[in-house]
């Protein structure tokens, strides 16, 4: 059992996968060029395991939601190392990403009739569109080491509003790791660019853990569509010679549609849970 | 020989059916109650409101089996922001499992009026063995509703919410939770 220090939610949620990230990047970063970026996974890890462990049994939507994670985690390694051609890859991803949604939704799509079917069965199409559009912005530096965070730190705040502490820790925790190279990008050498195996299960997690959300605690809609809108939303802003400026140029347009996904769940779910 | 033996066992049949009474639990007085620690600081009681199911009670041979789905959704603490928290995927995710149930067929009922009810409680598709104690049980016309007989009873018992994977917040908020449940059935 853990000190009672790391039963607290903010030092789980934020100061463990900093303190994990920024420990491991900064030197890895020097050695390991873009296999630094696996200190951000520890620091993910590093929250998963204090919130939850590592067990994926009982098969619940959570461990479903961790276990295509892990699976992206794993496919962008190989994404990594093989560098399929980008439109075939895309394409490919999308319906990977949409089959782990129906995955997780299935236990409420068996049930469901009518409207309410059609409805909740849109829900995979929102999260392909999430992980395509993340996946497309990685053919120009910055854009999605911006899109990125700011997707996991709107649908974790969204979460939180929408009653599930857990989904929300699960995403706040990855925005929180995320910040320690996107800090650096921005104020120091900017690092190796952003790789498949931190993007795609990224990707995954968030869009998985929104419609999660929708399906399983009280996210609206609206706030679903807002945050499936962040990745495409940031193809709009213009396209700066520099990284640095296109991660703020990304960040400033995903801005937006995360606000508004904020205003949404606040309308409908109230505030935060206590 | 052989066949006398069957003759004997269909003539018992009808005997044993008789003596098994069917019963209907009546949602308006059928409350699973539970406490839980919160934090240490203090107890939290809530309870669920929808209750449906089927009682037998065998009062000769001092057996009964009971069947009991409960509403995960109608979860009530008293404070919605809680009962909408207790039904995410955080603790019960009543959207993916609906259903919490309870089943046993090893009803032993002691005197007249107390009973060990040793059954299967499934919460979120993990099932664990549960035993519940049961007293004052009392049956009688139901003096409001004419013509209806009814049976009421209390039962406690204790479960470990981990034992069913629930184990967010562990150990801030208890693990331990005890049932208090009020039980009434009209018979069929």
């Amino acid at each position: 059992m853990e000190p009672a220090l790391f039963q607290d939610p903010v030092i789980q949620t934020a100061a463990v996968p900093v303190a994990v990230t920024l420990l491991l990047f900064a030197p890895l970063q020097r050695r390991a060029g873009i296999w630094a970026w696996l200190a951000v996974v520890a620091g993910w890890a590093a929250t998963l395991y204090l919130i939850k462990g590592f067990d994926l049994s009982p098969l619940r939507s959570t461990e479903k939601i961790v276990a295509a994670t892990l699976g992206g985690l794993l496919l962008g390694l190989v994404l990594e190392w093989w560098r399929p051609p980008r439109r075939w890859s895309i394409a490919l991803l999308a319906l990977l990403a949409a089959a782990a949604a129906a995955w997780l939704l299935w236990p409420r799509l068996k049930r469901l009739e009518g409207f309410d079917l059609w409805m909740m069965a849109a829900l995979p199409l929102g999260v392909a569109v999430a992980v395509a559009a993340l996946a497309d912005l990685r053919r120009h530096p910055g854009r999605a080491e911006g899109a990125l965070p700011l997707l996991a730190a709107a649908t974790g705040g969204c979460a939180m509003l929408a009653a599930s502490a857990l989904y929300g820790q699960l995403a706040l925790a990855l925005a929180a790791a995320l910040a320690i190279p996107v800090a650096l990008c921005l104020i120091a050498r900017p690092p190796a660019y952003l790789p498949w195996f931190v993007l795609l299960p990224g990707a995954l997690l968030c869009a998985l853990l929104a419609a999660g959300a929708v399906a399983y605690a009280r996210l609206p809609w609206p706030a679903f569509v807002a945050l499936v809108s962040i990745a495409p939303l940031a193809w709009l802003a213009p396209l700066p010679r520099s990284r640095r400026a296109a991660l703020l140029a990304a960040l400033a347009a995903g801005a937006v549609p995360a606000a508004v996904a904020l205003h949404f769940t606040w309308k409908a779910a109230g505030g935060p849970l206590y | 020989m052989r066949r006398t033996i069957a003759l004997l066992a269909i003539a018992a049949l009808p005997a044993t059916t008789v003596a098994a009474e069917r019963y209907t639990i009546d949602p308006t007085h059928t409350y699973p109650n539970f406490t839980i620690d919160h934090l240490g600081f203090s107890t939290l009681h809530g309870r669920f409101n929808e209750t449906r199911g089927k009682l037998t009670i065998d009062w000769a041979n001092k057996r009964a089996t009971v069947d009991i789905v409960i509403d995960a959704a109608s979860i009530d603490t008293g404070f919605k922001k809680r009962d909408d928290h207790l039904r995410s995927p955080d603790f019960l995710n009543a959207a993916e499992f609906p259903e919490i149930t309870f089943r046993s067929d090893d009803v032993v009922i002691h005197g007249d009026d107390s009973a060990t009810v040793k059954g299967e409680l499934t919460i979120m598709d993990v099932t664990r063995p549960v035993t519940l104690e049961v007293d004052h049980i009392h049956c009688g016309d139901h003096p409001i509703k004419k013509g209806k007989y009814v049976c009421g009873f209390n039962a406690t018992g204790k479960i470990k919410r981990s034992d069913f994977g629930i184990t967010y917040a562990l150990p801030a908020v208890g693990d331990e939770m005890t049932l208090d449940i009020e039980v009434e059935a009209f018979r069929d």
